[in-house]
């Protein structure tokens, strides 16, 4: 349990890395694929990146609230910045809501390895579906 | 510690900064598009409702059913509400998003208040009145960024 920390580097280095694709691409997509794009992205990294802090420290639960939360908002919102103001704004409130929700589900599943492998492997396939719905527009 | 005072008066400035961004939306309601008329109600009746419906169970924490319902009740009025303004598109959205975030903000009360629903060790029963405070002065500056960010999309 103490590699945990590499994994959510792993995550955010994904996360830039398409980050940094879609923002070559931006003028190619719609308003309604970024709409879907920045809540995806925005969701899903929040709730990998709970679950993961909240099983690295699992005694300092408001902290790690907070930090899902300003996490969770700042990714969606600069995954929606790439293309409208309103796009900011769903995946800033979707950023959010997932990511006061991470925590808890992160605190409730006791510690269980097979759920933080089904929930990277979520992360990873949602990555992979933004990856080819933007590349196929 | 007696710590309802604090919470009667986040509610009140919670109630009076919804009430305000009701009023300024109804004045410029006119000028929305579809589009923004659904964002504005999902987004601002999400965060509204999930601090209201966490600060009412903190400060009425014994009936959870009853309210869990009222709460759910609240905030799927102020979602109607917001979203009556523009369409019946963005109404639709403003009811969905209000009752799930009431739903979601009376989860967030009971787990911070009883910490053994999530598992979470018994070090958490020394300090859950600090927690109580920290939460809802945290929800409290979420409602201020995103209605802050609101309004600054009048003029965007």
């Amino acid at each position: 349990m103490g590699y945990l920390g590499f994994l959510l580097y792993g995550n955010l280095v994904l996360i830039l890395l398409l980050y940094l694709y879609l923002y070559k691409i931006r003028k190619l997509i719609g308003f309604q694929l970024g709409m879907n794009i920045s809540m995806l992205a925005g969701g899903f990294c929040a709730i990998a990146t709970g679950v993961i802090l909240i099983y690295q420290f699992p005694l300092k639960f408001v902290i790690i609230t907070m930090i899902t939360v300003v996490i969770g908002m700042m990714i969606g919102g600069l995954f929606g910045a790439l293309f409208d103001y309103q796009t900011l704004l769903t995946g800033y409130i979707n950023g959010l809501m997932m990511g006061i929700m991470a925590p808890m589900v992160g605190a409730a599943a006791n510690t269980s390895i097979l759920f933080l492998f089904f929930i990277e492997a979520v992360f990873l396939l949602s990555l992979l579906l933004v990856f080819l719905s933007a590349k196929n527009t | 510690m007696e710590l309802s005072p604090l919470f009667i008066m986040l509610i009140l400035v919670n109630g009076l900064m919804g009430f305000f961004f009701y009023f300024v939306m109804y004045k410029k309601r006119k000028l929305f598009a579809d589009r923004f008329g659904m964002v504005m109600a999902a987004s601002g009746s999400s965060i509204f409702c999930m601090n209201l419906a966490m600060l009412l169970h903190f400060l009425f924490p014994f009936e959870i059913g009853v309210l869990a319902i009222l709460s759910t009740v609240i905030g799927g009025g102020i979602g109607l509400l917001y979203g009556a303004l523009v369409r019946f598109q963005s109404l639709l959205a403003g009811f969905s998003h209000g009752s799930i975030g009431s739903i979601m903000g009376t989860m967030v009360g009971a787990v911070v208040e009883n910490p053994a629903l999530c598992g979470l060790p018994a070090a958490y029963f020394n300090d859950v009145e600090n927690n109580m405070i920290l939460f809802g002065l945290f929800g409290t500056g979420l409602v201020f960024a995103t209605f802050g960010l609101l309004f600054y999309s009048l003029r965007v």
